[in-house]
């Protein structure tokens, strides 16, 4: 056995607390050690060159270097070894950084240690086994869950590039809540001239697969190779042959009486609908809750909405499908639901009409919305006016201690709206800390400031009703003096939370998700689209409160990402997996159990287990738990392990 | 036992104020006078020495503000650690005729609230004695309760 131990300074970030000569004339000593060396900076070329020279000149075995974490260079190294001719597992890396000169100041018992752990990296290097990896087809084409602007933007993208898209929509149309919006901050650009367009884009791809009004059901597989069910829920209406003409609708005997959940509850529809009128497709829906026919077998005498289809689309036999796919990568895009105001009774949204959130007040905005685009609140026009800023957000009684991001400025953007609307009109901010911090987001706010909006440093405490005016109280804490102000309508700032298809979606992908409840990244600086699943991309308000330039970016990062992974063929999957001897397991799945990924199956008709290599991450869990130890961890054997522990007791 | 000033906001949860003033908005104190919650918060948190403010004792203790802090900030809780803190440091209100009197019937007849001539008319129509049993009936037990309470600090805010 022919070791070669390279001990790297690091500037000086491990020379000033190690002593480096030491270090390498202990190692030197070590029988299976060949050559010992140190350098500067081992991660530069010089240095890796001088590794690769070795195992060149010398015919080295293993290769072990004392630097920093593995986290931070194993894959440099394992690169160099590998152009050198080395298989890239025959590597060891012992951190005497992190793990040493970082943390000690005594120089002697630092070099002590130092040496200590290289030694024990030799004793598991001579043990170590050459591995390789194993190559797995990709299967060309992409899952989108979630129709939003997220979810548009990252089909619109892959598919694009020539890869085929599935996206899957729970609602009756894409568009999600931009679709709601009437305005956008800090343009003021309406958002469905700028959002229609792209949903048509979606429906006329030839690339995509627009799965609305469905649902993901299971997903099996890993990366490269997702197998996906999706249900696809009954819209008792037949799309090929519905033209979207609306006559159904007007006839409808509910037509009217239903709260519509597009317009918040604010607008009614009938039975059979279509959310909104730019909806794509256009294609209308019966809602089997509220519709006669579906929920007591009779509508009259006979369903209205029959007879008044010309194209007999009408089919109340319809029943759900389940739809078989098969794709190489995955985008999770489930977005946001509003936060539900109720349990901040001091507020007394629910108790009042005229005490409402932002997204309701979006629909009194909207042309298309309950009112017109008149605003007019309970029939009349409001005339003073409170905005609530943080209702539901840095607020950790609640559980949300974050802040929703995009708060600040669809206030300021509806302060802007209604005054526009009713220039007579006195409208107040009440603001915990102004976070305009967008582009174009400050000179937008001290352009509202400048219409007359006035902005008083100190959120709501409580509003209350005395002779049939709502009055809300507040410190105006810039002068350190509570006051109150009468209101005729109340808006409500309300964060945002992830969308209840989180929890579904998030168990399926087995999915982590920060203390804030959103999907976590696999990192949050340098790999912010990335989950620790592999083939498993976030976009959008799932990953954490977005506003609308950051969602569409991070979509169009998602796709690059899906995009980089179905360009190729084969991928290489990690041999660092846990593999069953099947002479010794007993089959008492323990380990099928502890496995966070799902990588183990249970072999029936053997009696044992089997370990997925393409799912399995290397975690060790089973491993460590197997009662008969017929699990071995690849690379991190116990032979291996117990070699390098004995070095260091 | 004896809190700091850094105990007590760091034990209240402090550093997690930001500012709202949903505190001071709804304190019902506060309506009626000069006491403002996140002021004294904030005094606290940057060092200022807060117990000696007289607005500290104007809190009625309702808790309606630690309800509803967004931060869990123990606002009470702190106000109440800083009167403490105040009594030690020997920084009484002012304006405190209120718990002057209050320490002057302890001392005199042992209860804070002592014994009415109406609520002895009472007790007489219900056939109880005029005076209860307590300590003030017994002469030779408030000469020693007295004794106990000569030399308190407390006792040279009540005058005696």
């Amino acid at each position: 056995m022919k070791i070669g131990v390279y001990v790297c300074h690091c500037g000086v970030n491990i020379s000033n607390t190690v002593d480096v000569q030491k270090v390498i004339s202990e190692v030197s000593a070590l029988p299976t050690v060949a050559v010992c060396r140190d350098y500067q900076y081992m991660c530069s070329d010089p240095g890796q060159e001088m590794i690769a020279k070795d195992i060149r000149e010398l015919g080295l075995d293993r290769v072990v270097v004392a630097a920093c974490s593995p986290r931070m260079h194993e894959p440099t190294f394992r690169g160099a070894v590998e152009a050198a001719g080395m298989n890239p597992y025959c590597f060891e890396m012992a951190n005497i950084r992190e793990q040493c000169s970082w943390v000690h100041e005594d120089k002697e018992q630092a070099t002590r240690k130092a040496a200590d752990l290289v030694k024990s990296s030799v004793a598991r290097a001579a043990l170590l086994e050459p591995l390789n990896s194993t190559e797995v087809p990709v299967t060309h084409a992409a899952l989108v869950i979630g129709g939003g602007i997220a979810g548009i933007q990252t089909a619109l993208d892959i598919a694009n590039s020539g890869y085929p898209v599935y996206l899957v929509e729970k609602d009756p149309s894409i568009g999600g809540h931009m679709a709601q919006f009437d305005k956008t901050f800090p343009t003021l650009d309406c958002a469905a001239c700028i959002l229609t367009p792209k949903m048509v884009d979606v429906a006329r791809h030839p690339n995509i697969e627009l799965l609305t009004y469905s649902e993901v059901e299971s997903i099996e597989g890993s990366v490269g190779n997702f197998h996906v069910r999706i249900r696809k829920k009954p819209r008792y209406v037949n799309v090929s042959l519905c033209t979207g003409c609306g006559s159904c609708a007007t006839a409808c005997r509910l037509v009217g009486r239903i709260p519509s959940e597009f317009d918040m509850g604010l607008g009614k529809r009938g039975a059979i609908y279509v959310p909104f009128p730019q909806a794509v497709p256009l294609r209308y829906t019966i809602d089997p809750e509220k519709c006669l026919m579906l929920k007591h077998g009779k509508c009259g005498t006979s369903p209205k909405c029959v007879d008044a289809c010309d194209r007999d689309a009408i089919d109340f036999s319809m029943t759900e499908e389940i739809l078989e796919v098969d794709v190489g990568a995955i985008v999770v895009a489930t977005g946001y639901k509003e936060f539900d105001p109720t349990i901040k009774r001091e507020y007394k949204y629910g108790t009042f009409k005229n005490v409402m959130t932002g997204l309701e007040l979006e629909r009194i905005f909207a042309p298309s919305g309950p009112t017109g685009g008149k605003a007019l609140i309970n029939g009349k026009v409001p005339k003073k006016i409170v905005f609530v800023s943080c209702v539901g957000s840095r607020d950790k009684r609640i559980g949300n201690p974050y802040c929703s991001r995009v708060c600040c400025m669809y206030i300021a953007k509806q302060a802007h709206l209604l005054k526009e609307k009713i220039p007579d009109a006195d409208i107040t901010v009440m603001y915990t800390d102004m976070r305009a911090f967008g582009k174009g987001y400050e000179e937008f706010y001290e352009r509202v400031q400048k219409e007359g909006i006035k902005y008083r440093r100190g959120n709501a405490a409580e509003v209350y009703e005395e002779d049939g005016v709502l009055h809300v109280r507040a410190e105006d804490t810039l002068m350190g003096e509570p006051y109150e102000l009468e209101a005729d309508l109340v808006v409500l700032g309300t964060g945002l939370e992830p969308s209840d298809a989180a929890d579904a979606i998030g168990h399926m992908l087995h999915l982590s998700r920060s203390a804030d409840k959103f999907f976590l990244e696999a990192h949050p600086k340098l790999r912010p689209v990335d989950t620790v699943i592999d083939g498993v991309f976030l976009a959008g308000a799932a990953q954490g409160p977005k506003d609308i330039p950051d969602t569409v970016a991070q979509a169009s990062g998602a796709a690059s990402h899906v995009v980089n992974l179905l360009s190729k063929d084969v991928i290489l999957a990690e041999p660092i997996v846990a593999e069953v001897n099947t002479d010794v397991c007993a089959g008492c799945r323990i380990c099928e159990i502890l496995c966070p990924y799902d990588a183990h199956a249970f072999d029936e008709e053997r009696n044992v287990m089997t370990i997925n290599k393409a799912i399995c991450k290397g975690c060790g869990s089973c491993a460590a738990a197997c009662p008969s130890g017929a699990i071995a961890m690849n690379h991190f054997r116990d032979s291996q392990i117990v070699a390098q522990i004995l070095e260091v007791i | 036992m004896d809190k700091t000033m850094d105990d007590i906001i760091r034990e209240g949860n402090a550093y997690a104020c930001i500012q709202c003033g949903r505190c001071t908005g709804s304190c019902p104190s506060g309506r009626e006078c000069g006491l403002r919650t996140r002021k004294i918060i904030h005094m606290a948190r940057v060092g200022i020495d807060v117990f000696k403010t007289e607005e500290l004792w104007d809190c009625t203790t309702c808790f309606t503000c630690q309800e509803r802090c967004p931060k869990e900030v123990k606002i009470t809780d702190i106000i109440i650690e800083l009167r403490n803190l105040a009594v030690k440091n020997s920084y009484y209100p002012s304006m405190a005729d209120v718990p002057k009197i209050i320490i002057q019937n302890l001392y005199r007849t042992g209860n804070g609230q002592p014994l009415s001539p109406e609520v002895s008319k009472l007790r007489s129509i219900i056939g109880l004695d005029k005076e209860p049993n307590d300590i003030a009936k017994d002469k030779e037990a408030l000469a020693d309760f007295q004794k106990l309470l000569d030399g308190l600090p407390l006792m040279r805010w009540g005058g005696i």
